[in-house]
């Protein structure tokens, strides 16, 4: 039999945890959530704060609380909050915030993430913003602007800054070995035979090209350039099994006859611009997005290794495949300040000054005056103007655009790589390696 | 039959010899070789460490050079940009500062709930002992956005709250467990002992187990430091204000695979990013030897 302090014990537990739990959702009921529904009037003279949310290293985030800084002189009755993460703890973080439809008023987004955040009124469309004169992009390329259309037509981001992934190489290494730049149009044939030159005439320990072959990007490229969509219109494979079975086997072959560094050196190279083989004189040529130039110049000229350079993806019997990846601005759908978060993007991606403080730092500046003012300008810092210089041969080609569905990363940046460096190592065939890619993709893009 | 079974049992003793007709047999030798072979396993482990440290004493754009330990000339620029360029010093107070209420919380909510568990009888004990234990098989990642969620809606977002609030709630199933298992280890008769004397169930807790459970309270706090001081996600999530950062926040703005990078100073904060977790592990392995020492029972 219980006593008759067990039984007050008891009662004081139970009513201790009931108070508890009844302050808990008095709390949980009391508070506000953090976001807005976004249904204040829209003006074009805003005030309020918001938050502008970007990825970036220190150099970066010093230009962009510039820009920030001059938005608010021009707009005073409006604080901009920055914050800023590096590029891979931004999308853990933004990932998060999304699913809790707290992302910040101007959240920095992607082309190749768009469509995952289209979804589920995480993004608003922005498209009666352009039409009623809030934000202006008449000044940018419509392919550009379509990367930032989701999937219903709508668009969900507006560019401001278009990276777009092209071949570095040594000119000095290069020169060296009596090898001559690749002109502009060169293509796959051309590429394949300046590699077997500079094989025979690099000394030992150097190779003419970095092992590449895992990089998707370099694939959309040359599907691109043969004519193919990455994606059909319902979001699975758009190319056939055997071009890529095609272009894995260039890449083995080049392993084994010497032209690309051996997979297990390869491994081995880190991820930064600073840590790559290219900066380090030991290959010659290597994949890199063309807005890197200028930090891997700096690496290059620590290690003595000479002057770099940047060119397209080579030409296919289609044209050129070239892909353009734009980083842009979005507005989320539970954004309480939607005057100023337009204000901001509109100044962002068109104030001459800001782009000037910018100089393009996050991919080439996607309005076509203040690119060519960049151009033109002879502060502009030449392996810069190099960088821009491509961007604007790519852009007056066709730029394909491509819609990247939700689940492209685990198929294209985790599953690609995984399956192409067994094929590589010898452990799968080429034709087993595609059709295993093909299986998977399947489902994952469903 | 009795010999041969000793020699098959000796047989089997025999321990196993590598080089047959060379086993050293001088002690001195012996234990030359054992250290020889430990001291290169060691310079395995510790020789990346050694070379942070090295490198984080070159100037920042020789960083990378090679996987030698050569420099040409030291400085410690790398030390300066950092503590005082990109405000280190004040991340290395907030992540003590999280370090501390984190295991004040850990302990106050662990071990009173392990002392619930391994001492009071009540009802649905067994019932939640076993969740409990279903929640250590629960991984983290599953949590993280309902508890963003939460978070947001209690518009504790942006403050340390959402970061230790949790820890003086019992969200650590593990140290439960762990000072459950050790409290259930103490003899009960001291309980009954200090009962006698007129102990209520808080004396007890307070002035018999508490005490006595100082290894496992010791294991807690070692171990809960490490995880603060090198909990990036719970920080990346909860904090924007540059200013209320960590570590390992900190240390994520010096590299990023889109732009520069600074591998010096990212080096310099890493190696002092080490001297509190070695500091405090080594005063806490002091304790957990002393701890284990002392007993209740003569």
């Amino acid at each position: 039999m219980k006593s008759a302090g067990t039984r007050r014990r008891r009662r004081s537990a139970l009513l201790g945890m009931t108070a508890l739990t009844a302050v808990a959702a008095l709390a949980t009921a009391c508070s506000s959530p953090g976001g807005g529904s976004g249904s204040v009037a829209l003006t074009k003279k805003p005030t309020g704060d918001i938050t502008y949310f970007w990825w970036g290293d220190p150099t970066r985030n010093q230009k962009t609380d510039a820009v920030m800084n001059l938005f608010e002189k021009q707009y005073p009755h409006v604080k901009v909050n920055g914050e800023e993460e590096a590029f891979t703890q931004y999308w853990q973080k933004v990932t998060v915030q999304a699913a809790a439809h707290d992302l910040p008023c101007v959240t920095q987004t992607q082309s190749r993430e768009l469509l995952t955040y289209t979804k589920d009124n995480v993004f608003m469309p922005l498209n009666s913003l352009i039409s009623k004169g809030y934000i202006n992009v008449s000044g940018m390329p419509k392919s550009i602007l379509d990367s930032g259309k989701g999937e219903d037509g709508q668009i969900y981001m507006i560019p401001y800054g278009a990276a777009y992934d092209g071949f570095a190489y040594n000119k000095t290494m290069a020169q060296k070995a009596g090898l001559a730049d690749p002109p502009q149009g060169y293509t796959w044939t051309w590429f394949q035979n300046w590699l077997q030159q500079a094989r025979k005439k690099l000394p030992a320990g150097e190779y003419p090209i970095d092992q590449n072959g895992s990089d998707a990007d370099i694939f959309i490229s040359y599907a691109e350039s043969y004519g193919y969509s990455l994606f059909n219109k319902s979001g699975q494979l758009g190319f056939p099994a055997s071009l890529l079975e095609r272009y894995w086997t260039m890449w083995v072959n080049w392993a084994k006859d010497g032209i690309a560094l051996p997979e297990n050196l390869a491994a081995q190279e880190g991820s930064t611009i600073q840590q790559s083989y290219l900066v380090q004189g030991k290959v010659m040529t290597e994949a890199e997005p063309g807005n890197q130039l200028y930090d891997g110049q700096i690496a290059a000229d620590s290690s003595h290794v000479g002057t770099l350079a940047i060119t397209t993806h080579p030409f296919g019997p289609k044209g050129l495949g070239n892909v353009v990846i734009p980083s842009g601005l979005s507005i989320p759908a539970s954004c309480n300040n939607v005057s100023a978060a337009a204000a901001f993007i509109n100044f962002f991606t068109n104030n001459a000054a800001g782009a000037k403080i910018y100089a393009s730092d996050n991919g080439a500046v996607t309005d076509t005056n203040l690119l060519n003012q960049q151009l033109n300008d002879p502060s502009t810092n030449p392996v810069v103007k190099e960088e821009l210089g491509t961007y604007k041969f790519i852009v007056n080609h066709h730029t394909p655009v491509v819609l990247y569905p939700p689940g492209f990363e685990n198929v294209f940046e985790t599953l690609y790589p995984q399956i192409f460096q067994k094929v590589v190592d010898g452990e799968e065939s080429v034709n087993a390696g595609v059709q295993s890619l093909f299986a998977q993709a399947k489902s994952d893009l469903s | 039959m009795t010999g041969r079974a000793d020699a098959a049992i000796t047989a089997r003793r025999r321990p196993f010899i590598l080089f047959r007709g060379h086993r050293p047999t001088n002690p001195a030798l012996q234990s030359a070789l054992r250290h020889i072979v430990v001291i290169c396993l060691l310079i395995a482990i510790l020789y990346p460490i050694v070379w942070m440290i090295v490198a984080s004493f070159r100037p920042g754009e020789e960083a990378l050079n090679g996987l030698g330990l050569s420099f040409s000339h030291l400085t410690i620029s790398n030390y300066r940009q950092g503590l005082n360029g990109m405000n280190f010093s004040r991340f290395f107070l907030n992540s003590l500062f999280l370090a501390v209420v984190e295991i004040i919380g850990t302990l106050f909510s662990c071990t009173l709930a392990a002392y619930a568990f391994a001492r009071l009888d009540f009802r649905f004990r067994r019932v939640l002992f076993a969740i409990l234990i279903g929640a250590l098989l629960l991984p983290s990642q599953v949590l993280i956005v309902p508890q963003y969620v939460i978070f947001h809606h209690l518009n504790l977002v942006g403050t340390y709250l959402p970061l230790i609030l949790p820890h003086f709630l019992g969200i650590d199933a593990f140290f439960i467990f762990l000072n459950t298992q050790f409290i259930r280890g103490l003899p009960r008769e001291l309980d009954d002992a200090a009962r006698i004397d007129g102990c209520g169930e808080i004396k007890i807790f307070l002035r018999v187990v508490l005490p006595l459970s100082l290894p496992a309270v010791a294991t807690t706090a070692m171990f809960m430091f490490i995880n603060s001081w090198n909990d990036l996600l719970g920080p990346l999530l909860y904090l924007s204000n540059t200013s209320l950062f960590t570590v390992p926040q900190g240390l994520t703005t010096l590299l990023d695979t889109t732009g520069q990078s600074s591998f010096g100073a990212l080096f310099a904060m890493s190696t002092l990013s080490l001297i509190p977790v070695a500091a405090f592990f080594f005063t806490g392995q002091k304790l957990l030897v002393d701890g284990i020492a002392m007993t209740g029972l003569k």
